[in-house]
């Protein structure tokens, strides 16, 4: 089975406005530059993003979800922090765009919660805080602990380092981080990789996302400098 | 610097303070910011290994000229570098580390502390929230340092009797290193351990709110290597 797209403008080509997205990578690594311009090309708008930050723009150099929040294409953003990200800052504080903050492991659990067929999961993390509020408390242990919901996606806009054309995944480096569990999370789950490989040419033992998850694979057109 | 001056330790001279606290075989998270420079002053002799968040274990510094790459980068585009015995992985992988109570030390920013040990890092109000990965950080790891300058940039303290600002966690701050002072959260409330060159315990208690206990062995903090 060939799961290999022709294009990242084709991979992205139903992604509907309204969408739930989850956007793999961790500031300036493991973004999935490709698939994010092809859908600001393809014009999809009020986009729920699920990712760790809003990328940004410093130097001219342009990464992440930001090349989407720079459209006003992200309608509600649901994240750990804004990076410092001028434009997103500027749209939160005007009301145009929504913001839900999550503690980052909390949001890869919830993540994984929803890929592994979990309903939530208790967790102290934030259980004496504001975070707290309007969460369903129980104590376990002795610990106070909140009531943490599953995050699922209609679409997940992966980047990986290689793929083999059933949809394995490698990642190198930092550029792991919400990937993986993102791939389990979403209907559909769109990987854009640098190479693509013949099924078999990995050693099993050295795949990081398990082909099962991965619907779509594309090659990347074009990787914009980052430093 | 003439020594004895009475002046407050630059961010770089804190870093190398923090950095003291760091034992042979430690695994340091080291919070975006402030602390992340506490990776350049691990005393010689001490193995430790760096986590940060985005999924490494084992960072060296910062990367220059063909060393750089986009696939191992940090906070602020800047990219890094891997030690020996590195290992990278996933968020789930980096959290498990931390909320499982893996990682020995954390070192993070913070905007205030109270005499309890509550620390509150991740909002002001009428601001936008920026956790990161700060909750599951505090409570969790064996030990918290929060460094930050002692005071605001309008000279009010940010040591406090009860925090002002919404906590990221109650009771779980281990040590607070200053530009002034180091100070150890005890269940007695603070003690002062260190103060900065020409600083007496009385200046540095004029801009700390609560009362500080002087340790016996009061010393003045090590600013050079």
């Amino acid at each position: 089975m060939d799961k290999v797209w022709k294009s990242c403008a084709e991979a992205v080509k139903d992604i509907p406005d309204g969408a739930t997205i989850m956007f793999g990578g961790w500031g300036p690594a493991g973004d999935a530059e490709n698939l994010i311009r092809a859908l600001l090309e393809k014009g999809t708008k009020g986009i729920t993003a699920i990712g760790n930050d809003p990328g940004n723009d410093r130097d001219g150099i342009v990464y992440g979800i930001h090349v989407l929040i720079k459209a006003k294409r992200i309608r509600k953003f649901i994240g750990t922090y804004h990076a410092w990200n001028q434009e997103f800052l500027r749209q939160y504080q005007a009301g145009e765009l929504e913001f839900e903050c999550c503690s980052q492991g909390i949001l890869a659990e919830r993540i994984r919660a929803a890929g592994a067929g979990l309903y939530g999961f208790y967790t102290d993390v934030g259980a004496d805080t504001l975070m707290a509020e309007n969460k369903e408390k129980k104590v376990i242990s002795g610990r106070t602990c909140v009531l943490e919901l599953p995050l699922k996606a209609d679409f997940a806009l992966l980047k990986a380092h290689v793929a083999d054309k059933w949809g394995n995944l490698k990642y190198r480096f930092t550029a792991q981080n919400f990937n993986p569990v993102m791939a389990s999370a979403a209907k559909v789950v769109i990987a854009e990789v640098e190479n693509i490989v013949g099924v078999g040419s990995f050693d099993p033992t050295e795949v990081h996302t398990p082909g099962i998850y991965v619907d779509r694979i594309v090659k990347g057109e074009y990787y914009a400098p980052r430093f | 610097m003439h020594q004895g001056s009475k002046r407050p330790l630059t961010e770089d001279e804190m870093a190398r303070r923090v950095a003291l606290e760091i034992k042979d075989g430690d695994c340091v998270n080291l919070g975006a910011g402030m602390p992340f420079p506490v990776s350049q002053y691990i005393p010689r002799g001490i193995w430790a290994m760096i986590h940060i968040e985005h999924g490494i274990l084992g960072v060296g510094g910062t990367a220059e000229g063909v060393f750089k790459d986009r696939d191992l980068m940090g906070l602020g585009r800047r990219p890094l570098t891997a030690v020996p015995g590195a290992s990278c992985f996933s968020s789930i992988e980096a959290f498990t580390m931390l909320r499982g109570g893996h990682i020995d030390l954390s070192v993070l920013g913070a905007f205030q502390v109270s005499e309890k040990g509550d620390l509150a890092n991740w909002l002001i109000p009428g601001q936008c929230p920026i956790i990161g990965g700060a909750m599951d950080i505090v409570g969790h790891v064996k030990r918290l340092i929060a460094m930050m300058t002692h005071v605001t940039k309008k000279g009010e303290p940010k040591i406090l009797k009860k925090c002002t600002l919404p906590v990221t966690g109650h009771g779980v701050t281990d040590l607070i290193v200053t530009d002034l002072a180091v100070i150890k959260v005890t269940a007695e409330g603070l003690t002062l351990l260190e103060a900065a060159p020409g600083y007496t315990p009385e200046a540095i208690q004029a801009v700390t709110e609560p009362q500080l206990k002087i340790s016996p062995e009061l010393k003045e903090m090590r600013v050079t290597p």
